[in-house]
């Protein structure tokens, strides 16, 4: 996975407007990519010896290795724009990404439970039979257009202007007293983050008790005297965790990626925007160690995930 | 006649979605019948022209000579011998910088009609909608065909062989190893010179290919060792799933800028391939481990043709909820690259960039609402598809 980082200079010579510090930063850069090289120089001779491959071994002073150990050594190297070091860029957007993120996952993991365990228990009434349909619409809108929407309707100075439309406004040294202070602020972002994971996760929830509450320990659970919702919150709340925690995985890449978009509508100066702003101008600094932290999590995720299924659900160490 | 009457049927308990679908379909393939600016079969001056698959007239003809000194490009200029038009002459491309972004149900100075307004640079929204329909739902199609080929490939040869057929000559496992190593020196080197020489290519292509036909052509030669190549398809799902996706496609469309229809379907699917060989691998592993394909090998059949006959046409029908679904998603991911700016072309119009334009305007909100009750329409049907699929219901519905 890191091999592919230091490739990312060829696309940088590649770029078409590099602009002049950039060009500046591409001259040092005069070193081997790798510990070795097999391919030979380019040149346009037609015949098969000019692409036999070639060994030389380049030694210590290479692309990679330096990139190794700085990276070893947690330097993570300066910004090509302004040249603030990559660390403290993160640091500063970090917690604007957390303010979003944190409540939006606590009230997804609580919604989602009580509203998939409210159709288990009232299969009959109207409003409980009519989500599941609206539960595929809501899963079927796309993000960035329910963002649009929603600031067309509730921030537009025509129409009604309940909260305000971005973050510009803030300017805050602690992002976290926007909690306590700006509330506001935060209801639309949220909305977005939270409709389309609460549809796709209601579903799966709702699906895979279903299918459980026809096994034998359901039996068992009720005749010990608990109410059907004790027994629900009880008993079947692992069952209700497993979609929980396999959606759980893609967390912490959804800091960086997941709220892109919605974090580029409503101008949060969080990790997405960063790495959106910074894609967009080239900083490839920056962007190497977002794309190596965003494939870092990825993979600390799927292990918490599969750490956090032994704990939920034994049967699948039995199994093995 | 069994299919007719399933079709009857699916019309009968599914009616919204039956119809969703044949517009779609509609919307694939007569677009260009149901609007545009140009005839869609003309005769001029004794020379026969047809516009369906290409927009310009042929090189070097009467027409093309008279549209530019005449007509300055206006197909309504010229006097026709014979010409079939489209039923609506609008043109989502047609600038008129005097009435942009004018609302819904207006009309402009010269009294041209707009019935769903129009926006940056005076083109029409109606029109847009239906051709960026139109784009986006080939985008779609195109990646998913790409990547559901290739994918399925991927996923079920690899674990199918390591499943059923572990065992295989020495020599092409050797064969198999050089193709391997070739494929990733091609690409490298590929990479590395920023394009090879035509010649040269195509001769490394033609290797690569004659030894994986002799690899296969050597299959059951004596010295048989145990070898899965499981792992190859396994490891390239897990590299690629570990990176997310929306960073990948938007580094490699920095690279590429603003491509068009075919490339940024070459581009998605590069990040869909590993979604969908995951799910043929695990159908794979479910399907070689039933009961039947014991008794198909106890018979004497041919590992080849178990593959084709019985292995992929299972595979193929439960992975098609997965294409549903990936059409749905490709849509969204689409649309939501376009509108930050990454995805085609502004000129190139599809729903994402519409909406993309109308970022210029933030009170133009019929910009937003219409491509984006579009988007919302298609990813709505192509999911309900998928999931009406994976239930199999109808099926047996109609079974008894």
């Amino acid at each position: 996975m890191i091999r592919l980082i230091p490739g990312s200079y060829d696309e940088l010579m590649e770029a078409e407007d590099i602009s002049l510090n950039e060009r500046a930063s591409i001259q040092q850069i005069k070193e081997p990519l790798f510990y070795f090289t097999i391919i030979p120089e380019k040149n346009d001779e037609n015949d098969l010896n000019s692409i036999l491959p070639v060994f030389k071994w380049n030694g210590l002073h290479n692309e990679f290795h330096q990139k190794l150990m700085s990276y070893c050594t947690f330097n993570f190297g300066n910004s090509l724009i302004d040249g603030v070091a990559v660390s403290k860029k993160i640091a500063t957007a970090l917690p604007w990404s957390l303010i979003l993120q944190i409540p939006a996952i606590l009230l997804i993991i609580i919604l989602s439970i009580w509203i998939a365990f409210r159709r288990i228990r009232f299969p009959d009434s109207i409003l409980m039979k009519s989500i599941d349909s609206v539960l595929i619409w809501i899963h079927s809108i796309p993000g960035f257009w329910l963002a649009t929407m929603l600031l067309l309707l509730f921030a537009n100075p025509d129409v009604l202007h309940w909260f305000p439309s971005g973050f510009q406004m803030i300017s805050s040294d602690n992002p976290f007293s926007i909690w306590f202070y700006y509330p506001q602020y935060l209801i639309l972002p949220l909305l977005c983050l939270i409709l389309p994971a609460l549809a796709y996760l209601v579903r799966l929830i709702k699906n895979g008790l279903e299918e459980n509450l026809q096994k034998l320990f359901w039996k068992r659970a009720l005749s010990t005297g608990l109410s059907y919702k004790q027994a629900l919150y009880i008993e079947a709340l692992p069952l209700a965790l497993i979609p929980l925690i396999a959606w759980f995985a893609g967390i912490f890449p959804a800091l960086i990626s997941g709220s892109l978009i919605i974090e580029q509508i409503f101008s949060v100066p969080g990790l997405g925007r960063l790495m959106f702003l910074s894609i967009s101008m080239r900083d490839w600094p920056v962007v190497q160690f977002l794309f190596l932290l965003g494939s870092a999590l990825t993979i600390l995720g799927f292990i918490i995930s599969d750490l956090l299924l032994r704990l939920v659900d034994p049967r699948i160490v039995k199994s093995k | 006649m069994k299919l007719m009457y399933r079709y009857k049927q699916f019309w009968k308990s599914h009616k919204l979605l039956m119809l969703s679908l044949h517009l779609i379909l509609c919307s694939l393939f007569f677009t260009k019948v149901a609007i545009g600016n140009q005839p869609i079969l003309c005769k001029y001056k004794g020379e026969w022209q047809l516009f369906l698959f290409n927009s310009k007239p042929d090189d070097g003809s009467q027409l093309l000579a008279d549209l530019s000194a005449e007509a300055q490009y206006d197909y309504h200029k010229l006097n026709y011998d014979f010409s079939i038009w489209p039923i609506m002459k609008l043109d989502a491309k047609e600038m008129d910088a005097e009435s942009a972004w004018l609302p819904p149900f207006s009309k402009n100075q010269k009294g041209e009609f707009y019935l769903l307004g129009s926006y940056d640079l005076g083109r029409d929204t109606f029109a847009g909608c239906i051709y960026g329909l139109h784009k986006s739902l080939w985008l779609a199609i195109l990646t998913v065909l790409i990547s559901g080929i290739l994918g399925i490939f991927i996923g079920s040869v690899f674990s199918f062989q390591s499943q059923r057929f572990e065992k295989m000559s020495l020599l092409s496992i050797v064969l198999f190893t050089v193709f391997l190593l070739l494929f990733f020196y091609t690409i490298i080197v590929e990479v590395e010179w920023k394009g090879l020489n035509f010649s040269l290519f195509l001769f490394l292509i033609a290797l690569q290919l004659g030894i994986l036909f002799l690899g296969v052509y050597f299959l059951n030669k004596s010295p048989q060792y145990s070898f899965k190549m499981d792992f190859i398809g396994l490891r390239y799902i897990e590299i690629m799933k570990s990176i997310p996706v929306i960073l990948i496609l938007l580094i490699l469309l920095q690279i590429i800028k603003n491509p068009d229809v075919l490339s940024l379907a070459f581009i998605i699917s590069l990040v869909y391939i590993p979604i969908v060989a995951k799910y043929a691998r695990v159908f794979t592993l479910a399907a070689s481990n039933e009961l039947y394909i014991n008794s198909i090998i106890a018979i004497g059949q041919t590992k080849t043709m178990i593959y084709w006959k019985h292995i992929l046409p299972k595979i193929i029908s439960d992975i098609i909820p997965i294409l549903a679904f990936g059409i749905a998603n490709i849509i969204l991911l689409e649309a939501s690259l376009s509108f930050l700016g990454f995805g085609l072309a502004l000129d190139d119009i599809s729903l994402g960039t519409m909406m993309f334009a109308a970022r210029g305007n933030p009170s133009a909100w019929w910009v937003v609402v219409f491509p984006g009750l579009l988007v919302f329409w298609l990813v709505v049907t192509f999911n309900t598809f998928g999931e009406i699929w994976s239930d199999r219901k109808w099926i047996r519905d109609f079974q008894t």
